[in-house]
């Protein structure tokens, strides 16, 4: 199966059980290379649908405190696209077949060549990209270039995203359609925002089945999951795992996986 | 479409362009594209594409087939488009034609951001719409054979090459392809449909393909094209490109229709292409002595060429070439024949060492050339007085394809000839230019050369009689040759639609920044040409700013001391700005803006805080809440300008993240402008950062190099042989060098060297830096082999950036921008003389451009003068002087 399918697979088996699926985020580095495996595996042990793995860059203009610190402590032990590479790969290596989209400022991508680092991602096991700064069809070689070698790709939307550029990010991600439902950077946020199940909800009625739709960015807690679990196809869960590690490790960052999963029945 | 129905579209198309004419005059339009980066090599793509291309037609109606339901707005023709692209597509095909096709202009404009070339399809019958075309942002244009007779034609073709952009002219049945091919088009497209009966016959195409493909054109297959099998009965046929609309529209998953065109075009035996590089290179010719040696290497040509043909006036003996050659430091040498034997080249190259040779004469490569082309370098190819562009693409592949590197199109002009732009053979070879990239050669000179290069874009110019005086090498003419023909700058000069300056540039934020940038976008592009916002901004320059400021001289005994002798050196004195820097320029102006567009709240990044200041100062005058973002470590190093904001009202956060420098101010101002886009506008300090900051910040500072072109003028009564300005983000450069990247000047970037040439030493993104993506624009940056951006040093906190403004990016890429650097000592020591020698204390930053105007010195003509922008006053400085070099 290609990356594109892997994950259309594991949205439907998520949606057949009536419920939506729970996609963990866990930067590649942190607070080690050892323990953000560790994390990975708790996470996908805990129940987790599908794994976003972040490459520590040094200027991530999207994240909040909490990712962008965290993110400095893995660039400094030597992380970055090679960290998020070997953790893809000794996730496969370890038998896990769950989807798992890398997520990468676009600079890291470029620098080596951006055909060699793609193909050298999709061959460590990775499915999709997910790029923060790259707006849909501000790069069709680069969207080419992800299809040829197999690699899915997500284009994130927002609430000022409207008509036809919403129209052609739906039209231009392959993997599932990343909804930050609210105006900011990635950070826990102690409510939803007011709006955002609708807002979600009519993203979804337009991609019309298209490609799955799942939200991030802000969320943190099993309530704040159960408000969206039938707006979204998937919910994103990234700082308040980032901060579960830092300050609890590995199996804090699962038992909150299992904890959020209570959350996601529709 | 019956024979009316098409004469009423003509009809149409030229009223259109009668009234579209009244709007936008021929000339203004010539204007606008004279400011454009070239157009997208739409014939190169298809010819040179080692399978068949397909190109994607968007059209919401055709008169055969009704409305395709595609929906209003040219947004959903540039989401077609966009779908086109991802699904492999090699080019766009947009109709334009509004009364039967419902299409629009601004279809096409919304498509060529794409990226992809694209083709204008609509009823062109006169120049003016392919001057159009082009101004819109097309790459092609679609010529109909039956609606035009012959004159016309050739005229139209000639226009198009004259505007730069590729006609694909259409042809539907034999005698209608004769005249196309009479008419010299290299690109034809042969269309299965009967424009008078509408009906379609793909069979009776094929033979007309065939025809065209071995008359050596580039051939399109267009009409009736419906899945793999009739793709493959083209390509059998020889035809490049298949071009399909109606079908990809009709399947209902317009992007799958394409992928599954695209997966199944079968391969072909592409043309050779070769490289285009970014600028002409400049080959001096006819070396005869030590003189024209020297003066070749001083004026860093890229090419010196040697003749030995014993039949020129210019021969010289092999021996005495080799002694030349070993004298030659930079430029690559050339030996030059005429009809050798192989063992003539063998030979000769074995005495002298050159690096490469240089044959003329022969109709195309000679046989042995394939064998040997490895081993001898540089292979130079001439072809000689070419009848026609189909004939001499002919040739041109065949020397590509037998092992020459460069080819030059001899006869361009007689040598005792003059002027330029307007003979047949530029004609040419600004035709195959677009294909593929040749040289001139003949009866270029020093002051000829910058109009060949900008009328035909080669890839190479050549010249020897013209450098000669009284039949010796005259190193003055060598020196303005090399200089001339570099005054045209590829891409670099203006922004292009999508954001590019060249290659660099763009638009990588959040996507929720997106329309932000373009309500900016189009709010700056209202404001620039609205009367009122240019004098209520002119008002301030003059009364709030205290604009004009003026240039200064610094005194020749001042520069003695440092070697000068007789050149002269003007400082423009931003330091005299309100604020005390050129940043003011820039801050007012935008916040002008952003309380035009009704936005209450600004933010702004600050460094060394005079953006910060200038921000703040702006704000206090128009009544506007002013956040800035300056990074902690830096609110310690410049605690008076956090003063100066307190005092101004506007509130300063500190951003501790990161190593608590301008870049890490500019990531929380991004951060602040995403949470709070819909009610705040940003202030951007430097020409940097997503479209359309960069064009705008460089348009607000531009007014430093208009006064200064003006007084230096008033001055001295002519160019500067230089203009020099430091570079961080780069806005105080591009300011001062906009209004001269037309005229001779040398433009000179000075750099933060800091303390040495280590990654993390300096903040050399231009001299040191690889391309990269950085704060939403693709320019050059320093950064590691992993693609992280390396914290940048320099002892001046404003050039303590690590990536560069795109244009300056550009324009250094296409070798216009000279790059330098100078060391945080260098800028200490020149702060120390500048105050002493002429009793101003320049801000640091400002001294890096003194410090490299200082090492020129030696080198530089008595008669020159320099233009330095003395971008701030160091007042800031005096606790980093304090500590860096302590007073005696």
């Amino acid at each position: 199966m290609s990356g594109p399918q892997r994950i259309r697979a594991a949205f439907d088996a998520a949606g057949a059980d009536g419920r939506t699926a729970l996609i963990a985020y866990i930067l590649s580095g942190f607070p080690s290379e050892a323990d953000a495996l560790a994390g990975a595996e708790a996470a996908l042990g805990s129940g987790a649908d599908m794994l976003e793995i972040g490459v520590p860059f040094s200027d991530p203009m999207a994240d909040g405190p909490t990712i962008a610190e965290a993110g400095r402590v893995a660039l400094a032990a030597g992380g970055g696209l090679g960290s998020a590479r070997r953790l893809v790969a000794a996730l496969r290596d370890r038998g896990h077949r769950q989807p798992i989209m890398v997520m990468t400022y676009l600079n890291p991508l470029l620098v080596a060549g951006d055909g060699p680092t793609l193909r050298t991602l999709h061959a460590a096991g990775a499915d999709g990209l997910i790029v923060p700064d790259l707006p849909a069809g501000a790069s069709p070689h680069l969207e080419r270039l992800a299809a040829s070698v197999g690699l899915a790709t997500s284009f994130l939307v927002a609430p000022n995203t409207a008509g036809a550029r919403l129209d052609a990010a739906i039209a231009s991600s392959t993997g599932f359609l990343y909804v930050v439902p609210l105006f900011g950077v990635t950070g826990a946020r102690t409510s939803v925002a007011s709006g955002a199940a609708a807002l979600v909800r009519g993203i979804r009625d337009r991609a019309a089945g298209r490609i799955p739709v799942a939200a991030g960015f802000g969320l943190a807690t099993a309530d704040q999951v159960a408000e969206l679990a039938g707006a979204a196809d998937g919910l994103i869960i990234g700082s308040a795992l980032v901060a579960a590690i830092r300050d609890g490790g590995p199996a804090a960052l699962g038992a909150l996986v299992g904890e959020l999963l209570t959350g996601v029945r529709r | 479409m019956t024979r009316s129905v098409l004469d009423e579209l003509l009809a149409g198309a030229r009223r259109r362009s009668r009234a579209d004419a009244r709007i936008a005059p021929l000339a203004e339009l010539r204007r606008e594209v004279g400011r454009m980066p070239p157009a997208r090599r739409f014939e190169a793509a298809l010819r040179s594409s080692p399978r068949v291309s397909v190109i994607a037609e968007a059209k919401r109606a055709s008169p055969s087939s009704g409305a395709f339901g595609i929906g209003s707005g040219s947004e959903a023709i540039a989401g077609l488009a966009r779908a086109y692209a991802t699904a492999g597509a090699a080019a766009l095909s947009i109709l334009t034609e509004p009364t039967r096709f419902d299409g629009s202009d601004d279809d096409l404009v919304a498509a060529s951001r794409v990226g992809l070339p694209v083709l204008r399809k609509d009823f062109v019958v006169d120049p003016y719409g392919i001057w159009q075309a082009r101004a819109l942002g097309a790459d092609a244009v679609l010529l109909i054979v039956r609606a035009l007779d012959d004159e016309a034609l050739a005229r139209l073709l000639s226009v198009a090459g004259e505007a730069g952009i590729d006609a694909l002219v259409e042809a539907h049945d034999a005698a209608e392809l004769e005249r196309a091919l009479r008419a010299d088009a290299t690109l034809i497209g042969v269309n299965a449909r009967d424009l008078a009966t509408l009906t379609v016959d793909l069979e009776a195409s094929l033979p007309l393909v065939r025809r065209a493909a071995e008359a050596g054109a580039t051939v399109v297959a267009e009409s009736g094209i419906a899945d793999a099998r009739d793709v493959a009965g083209a390509a059998e046929a020889g035809a490049a490109a298949v071009l399909v609309g109606t079908s990809l529209l009709r399947s209902g998953d317009p992007a799958g229709a394409t992928a599954a065109l695209v997966d199944a075009a079968p391969s072909r035996s592409a043309a050779p292409s070769a490289c285009h590089p970014a600028r002409a290179l400049v080959k001096v010719c006819g070396m005869r002595d030590e003189a024209g040696v020297r003066a070749a290497v001083a004026a860093d040509a890229d090419l010196a060429g040697f003749v030995l043909d014993p039949r020129s006036r210019r021969a010289i003996e092999a021996g005495h070439a080799a002694r030349l050659i070993a004298g030659l430091r930079g430029p690559r040498s050339v030996l030059v024949f005429r009809e050798p034997t192989r063992d003539q080249v063998a030979s000769a190259l074995a005495t002298t060492g050159a690096a490469g040779v240089q044959l003329s004469g022969f109709d195309g490569p000679p046989a042995w050339l394939r064998e040997v082309a490895s081993s001898l370098g540089t292979v130079i190819g001439v072809i000689h007085e070419p009848a026609s562009v189909r004939s001499a693409l002919a040739v041109a592949e065949a020397w590509l394809a037998g092992g020459a590197k460069h080819l030059i199109l001899e006869g361009a002009q007689r040598a005792e000839g003059g002027g330029s732009g307007s003979s047949a053979p530029v004609a040419i070879a600004r035709r195959l230019n677009r294909i593929i990239p040749v040289g001139l050669a003949g009866g270029l000179r020093p002051d000829s050369v910058a109009g060949a290069v900008r009328d035909a874009r080669p890839a190479l110019v050549d010249a020897s009689s013209g450098l000669e005086r009284d039949g010796a090498s005259d190193p003055a003419r060598i020196a303005a040759f090399v200089r001339n023909a570099r005054r045209e700058p590829a891409g670099a000069d203006r922004v292009d639609r999508s954001g590019r300056f060249g290659r660099f540039g763009g638009r990588f934020v959040p996507e929720t920044l997106i329309p932000a940038l373009d309500d900016l976008e189009a709010a700056w592009n209202l404001a620039r040409r609205d009367p009122r916002f240019g004098d209520e901004l002119r008002g301030l320059h003059r009364d709030f700013i205290g604009r004009p400021t003026p240039i200064f001289r610094i005194p020749d005994a001042a520069l003695a001391e440092r070697g000068g002798r007789g050149a002269s050196v003007w400082l423009k004195r931003e330091d005299l700005a309100h604020t005390g820097a050129h940043k003011i320029n820039n801050a007012v102006g935008q916040a002008l803006l952003a309380k035009r567009m009704g936005k209450r709240r600004v933010i702004a990044e600050t460094g060394a805080g005079q953006h910060g200041v200038a921000t703040a100062t702006a704000c206090a005058l128009l009544g506007l809440d002013c956040v800035v973002y300056m990074g902690s470590t830096d609110i310690v190093r410049q605690a008076p300008n956090v003063q100066r904001m307190g005092l101004l009202g506007a509130e300063v956060r500190a951003v501790p993240t990161g190593n608590g420098t301008l870049r890490d101010a500019l990531n929380e101002a991004l951060r602040d402008w995403v949470a709070n886009v819909e009610t705040t506008f940003y202030v951007l300090g430097s020409a940097a950062g997503p479209h359309p900051y960069p064009e705008m910040v460089a348009s607000l500072q531009e007014v430093i190099g208009r006064e200064a072109r003006a007084q230096l003028l008033a001055a001295t009564g002519r160019m500067p042989h230089a203009v020099v300005a430091c570079v961080g983000g780069g806005s105080n450069a591009i300011g001062i060098m906009r209004p001269f990247i037309d005229t001779a000047a040398r433009l000179i970037g000075v750099e933060a060297g800091g303390r040495g040439d280590g990654l993390g030493d300096n903040a050399a993104s231009l001299g040191l830096g690889a391309p990269g993506v950085l704060h939403g624009a693709f320019t050059m940056l320093t950064q590691d082999a992993d693609g992280q951006v390396v914290e940048p040093h320099s002892v001046s906190a404003g050039l303590d950036y690590p990536g560069v403004g795109p244009q300056l990016a550009a324009l250094a890429e296409s070798g216009r921008l000279e790059v330098r650097r100078a060391t945080d000592a260098e800028a200490l020591e020149t702060t120390d003389w500048l105050a002493r020698a002429c009793g101003i204390i320049p801000a640091l930053e400002s001294a890096h451009a003194v410090a490299a105007t200082l090492a020129l010195l030696p080198d530089l003509p008595s008669d020159a003068s320099i233009l330095v922008n003395l971008s701030g006053r160091g007042d800031k400085d005096l606790g980093i002087l304090e500590r860096e070099r302590p007073a005696p």
